[in-house]
C-alpha cells in the first residue's frame, strides 16, 4: 500500500465526483424551468420572473455552474426552493435515518449471505445446494416495490404484528431491512458460493485436512479468506444499488430518510436538494470503491507487499 | 487347551510380534465413482479408479508407486490418508484398523500420518506466512505450549534450509522452497509415515536432486517411511527400496528396486522400464525391451481379462478372458500375469 497507490485513487475519485456533479447539473437545468412547476399556471410573468432571479436561473449556464461550485466547496449546496432552507441541512438531517436503514440491512444481508454460501458450497450440487440457490436467486430477482407491499400484506394487514410504515420503534425497521436485505443477501450468498468453490478445491485445502484441520477450522482459516476477495468486491457494487434500492423502499415504507426527499424532491424539480443527493451518493459510491480497494490489500498478501517482492 | 490355542489365533497381531508388523498394511483397496451417463437414458456408468491394491510398508521404508497419469495412483495415496473415502478395502496403521475409526480419531491419526503435494505453490494458503502454516500442525494437534511452537516451527525450517523465512509469506519464495516449506509443514507434527505425491514433478532438475536429498536426509534422520507417487522412473530408481507399477487402478508388479529395474517381468513394467531413455543402453535379462501398442484404455470403459491385454504383444486367449491374480513369485516380488515366465 505506498503514497502512489493512494493518490491515485484518491485523484480518480475527485474525478469521478466532478463528472457526476456536472452531469447532474446540465441534466436538471436542460430539462425544465423549476418556476413551472413550483409556482401556479396563471401566475403574473413578473413574478416568476422575480423568483428566477431569486433563485439565480436568470443567469447563463456557466455562470450558474461556476457559482454552484464555488458555493459547493464551502459546504453550501443551495436553498430548497420549496422551503427556503439550505439544502445541505434537509439532507443531513435525513442521514440518519437512511443510514440506520443501511447499516441495519448490511449487517443483516452479510449474516444471511456469507453463512448461506458458504452452506451451500460445502453441499455442491446435492439438494441443499440447490434449494438454498433458489432462495438466493428468488430474493435477488424479486423486486423491492412488490417484496415490502407483499411483507406488508402478511405481517401488518394479516397477521397485525408489524406496524406497516413509519419510523420510530424497532417493529418499524423489521420489514424494510428484510425487503433491502433479501436481495442483497441472495446476490452475496451466489458469489459467496462460488469463490468458496474456487478455492475449496485448492490443494492448500487438502493439506489443511492432511495435516488434521477440521472443517471449521478449514473453512474460516483457509477457505474463507481465501475467497473473501470476490465476496468484498460483490459488497462494495452492492452498496450502490443498495442506496438505489433504498429510494425505492423508503417510499414504500414511509421511511423518513434521504430515499424519500430524493423522490419528493425530484416530483418537485427542487434542483438544489436534488444535486445535494446526488453528490451524496456519488461520494458514498466513491468511498465504498475506495474502502473495497484498501480492503484487498489487507486480504491478500500479494497486493499488499506489492509485485517488487515477488520472486517470479 | 482348546481356549488358549485359540487365543493365539486371536491375538492381535500388534502384541505377537509388534517387530514384524508393517506399519501401513493396505488390503483391497478399491475406489469408484459414479460416472455421468453417456446418453439422457443410458445405463449408469461407473468409473473404477482404483481396482483392489493391496500392500505393505515397513518403517523407515520407500515404496514408490509408479504409473502413466491416470492410473490412480494419486488416488491410492489419498484413500490410504482417508482423503477420499475408499469404496472398500482396509488401511491399517500400526496395526490399528482406520477404515473403522471415526472421524475425530482420524484427525488424531494424521499426526502420524502427512502429505507433501506436488504443487507446493499451490499447497500452500497463500494467506498465511510459512511460519504460521508450519506451526499450524502443531495448533492443530496441541503439540507443545503455545509459546514453544513459533520455535520449534522455526526449527523445523531451519531443517529444511528455510531458517529466518517463517515471516514470508508462500509467493515470495522460489518453487524450490516452497515446497521445502511444504516438507516442514508436514513433518513439524512428527509423523512416521509421509505420502509423497509427486514431490518434486514440478520443479526444476537441479531443484529436484536438491528436495529428493533433503527427503533423503530427513528419512534417514527421523526413519520415515515414504509412500512415494511418481511418474518419474529415474527418480524412483534413485529413492526407492521397492517399486510398486501400477496400471489402470491395480498394480501389476511390486518388487524390490533391483527386481524392478534390472529384472522386470511383467510386460508392462518391461515396457515402463524400457521407455526410460539411458546413456548406456543396457538390455534386460529378457532381451528387447516390450513395446506396447495403442494407448490406455479408458477406466469407464476397462477391458475384460488382463488389463493390459489389448496392448499386450504376449497376450493369449486366457489372457482376454480372466484377470490375472497378483501371485508371489519364488523371489518374492508380486506379479499380476499369467504367463510372466514364458515371455521371451
Amino acid at each position: 500500500m505506498n503514497l502512489r497507490f493512494v493518490v491515485v485513487k484518491a485523484l480518480r475519485a475527485v474525478l469521478t465526483l466532478w463528472l457526476v456533479v456536472t452531469f447532474v447539473f446540465v441534466v436538471l437545468r436542460v430539462t425544465g424551468d423549476p418556476t413551472e412547476q413550483l409556482l401556479p399556471d396563471d401566475i403574473d410573468p413578473g413574478i416568476r420572473e422575480y423568483y428566477r432571479a431569486a433563485w439565480g436561473l436568470d443567469r447563463p449556464l456557466w455562470e450558474q455552474y461556476l457559482k454552484y461550485f464555488q458555493a459547493a466547496f464551502h459546504g453550501d449546496f443551495g436553498i430548497s426552493f420549496r422551503n427556503g432552507l439550505p439544502a445541505a441541512e434537509l439532507i443531513w438531517q435525513r442521514i440518519p435515518k437512511t443510514l440506520e436503514l443501511g447499516i441495519a440491512t448490511f449487517v443483516t444481508a452479510l449474516a444471511m449471505g456469507i453463512p448461506l454460501g458458504v452452506f451451500a458450497a460445502l453441499n455442491r450440487d446435492r439438494w441443499l445446494d440447490r434449494l438454498t440457490m433458489s432462495f438466493a436467486v428468488f430474493g435477488f430477482s424479486m423486486p423491492n416495490f412488490f417484496l415490502g407491499i407483499l411483507l406488508i400484506l402478511l405481517f401488518a394487514l394479516h397477521l397485525r404484528v408489524l406496524p406497516s410504515s413509519g419510523y420510530g420503534t424497532v417493529g418499524h425497521l423489521v420489514m424494510p431491512v428484510i425487503t433491502l436485505a433479501t436481495a442483497f443477501a441472495g446476490a452475496i450468498a451466489r458469489f459467496t458460493r462460488s469463490a468458496m468453490l474456487e478455492v475449496l478445491t485448492r490443494d492448500y485445502l487438502r493439506t489443511a485436512e492432511a495435516a488434521g484441520a477440521g472443517l471449521s477450522r478449514r473453512v474460516w482459516r483457509h477457505a474463507l479468506p481465501n475467497a473473501a476477495i470476490p465476496i468484498v468486491t460483490i459488497v462494495g457494487f452492492s452498496l450502490g444499488g443498495m442506496i438505489g434500492g433504498a429510494v425505492i423502499t423508503e417510499n414504500v415504507f414511509a421511511w423518513p430518510g434521504v430515499g424519500r426527499l430524493l423522490t419528493s424532491a425530484v416530483a418537485d424539480r427542487d434542483l438544489s436538494i436534488v444535486q445535494g443527493i446526488v453528490v451524496l451518493v456519488a461520494v458514498t459510491m466513491v468511498l465504498a470503491n475506495l474502502a473495497v480497494d484498501l480492503a484487498y490489500g489487507w486480504l491478500d498478501p500479494r497486493v499488499r507487499l506489492g509485485a517488487r517482492e515477488r520472486s517470479r | 487347551m482348546i481356549a488358549a490355542a485359540e487365543r493365539e489365533y486371536d491375538a492381535p497381531a500388534r502384541e505377537a510380534s509388534a517387530a514384524t508388523v508393517p506399519l501401513l498394511a493396505v488390503e483391497d483397496l478399491v475406489k469408484v465413482y459414479p460416472a455421468a451417463r453417456a446418453t439422457l437414458f443410458g445405463r449408469r456408468r461407473s468409473l473404477t479408479a482404483v481396482a483392489g491394491v493391496s500392500f505393505e510398508l515397513a518403517a523407515g521404508e520407500t515404496l514408490a508407486v509408479v504409473g502413466e497419469s491416470g492410473c490412480g495412483k494419486s488416488t491410492v495415496g489419498n484413500l490410504v490418508l482417508n482423503l477420499i473415502t475408499p469404496t472398500a478395502g482396509r488401511v491399517r496403521f500400526d496395526g490399528e484398523d482406520l477404515s473403522a475409526v471415526d472421524d475425530a480419531r482420524w484427525r488424531d491419526r494424521r499426526r502420524d500420518m502427512q502429505l507433501v503435494f506436488q504443487d507446493s505453490r499451490s499447497a500452500l494458503d497463500p494467506r498465511l506466512t510459512v511460519g504460521a502454516q508450519v506451526r499450524e500442525g502443531l495448533d492443530i494437534h496441541g503439540i507443545g505450549m503455545p509459546a514453544e511452537r513459533r520455535a520449534e516451527a522455526e526449527a523445523m525450517l531451519e531443517a529444511v534450509g528455510l531458517g529466518g523465512f517463517a515471516d514470508r509469506y508462500p509467493h515470495a519464495l522460489s518453487g524450490g522452497q516452497q515446497q521445502r516449506a511444504v516438507i516442514a509443514r508436514a513433518l513439524v507434527v512428527g509423523p512416521r509415515l509421509v505420502v509423497c505425491d509427486e514431490p518434486v514433478a514440478a520443479l526444476d532438475v537441479s531443484i529436484q536432486a536438491q528436495v529428493v536429498n533433503l527427503l533423503s536426509d530427513l528419512q534417514a534422520r527421523l526413519g520415515l517411511s515414504y509412500l512415494f507417487i511418481s511418474h518419474d522412473l529415474s527418480l524412483v530408481r534413485h529413492v526407492a527400496d521397492r517399486v510398486a507399477v501400477m496400471y489402470l487402478g491395480a498394480f501389476v508388479e511390486v518388487g524390490t528396486r533391483r527386481q524392478i529395474f534390472d529384472d522386470p517381468r511383467h510386460p508392462y513394467t518391461r515396457a515402463l522400464i524400457g521407455a526410460v531413455p539411458v546413456a548406456r543402453a543396457r538390455r534386460s535379462r529378457h532381451g528387447r525391451p516390450v513395446r506396447l501398442t495403442g494407448e490406455v484404455p479408458s477406466p469407464l470403459t476397462p477391458p475384460a481379462g488382463c488389463s493390459v491385454h489389448p496392448r499386450c504383444p504376449f497376450a493369449t486367449e486366457r489372457c482376454r478372458v480372466e484377470r490375472p491374480a497378483a501371485l508371489r513369485q519364488p523371489d518374492g516380488r508380486i506379479v499380476a500375469c499369467h504367463h510372466p515366465e514364458t515371455v521371451p
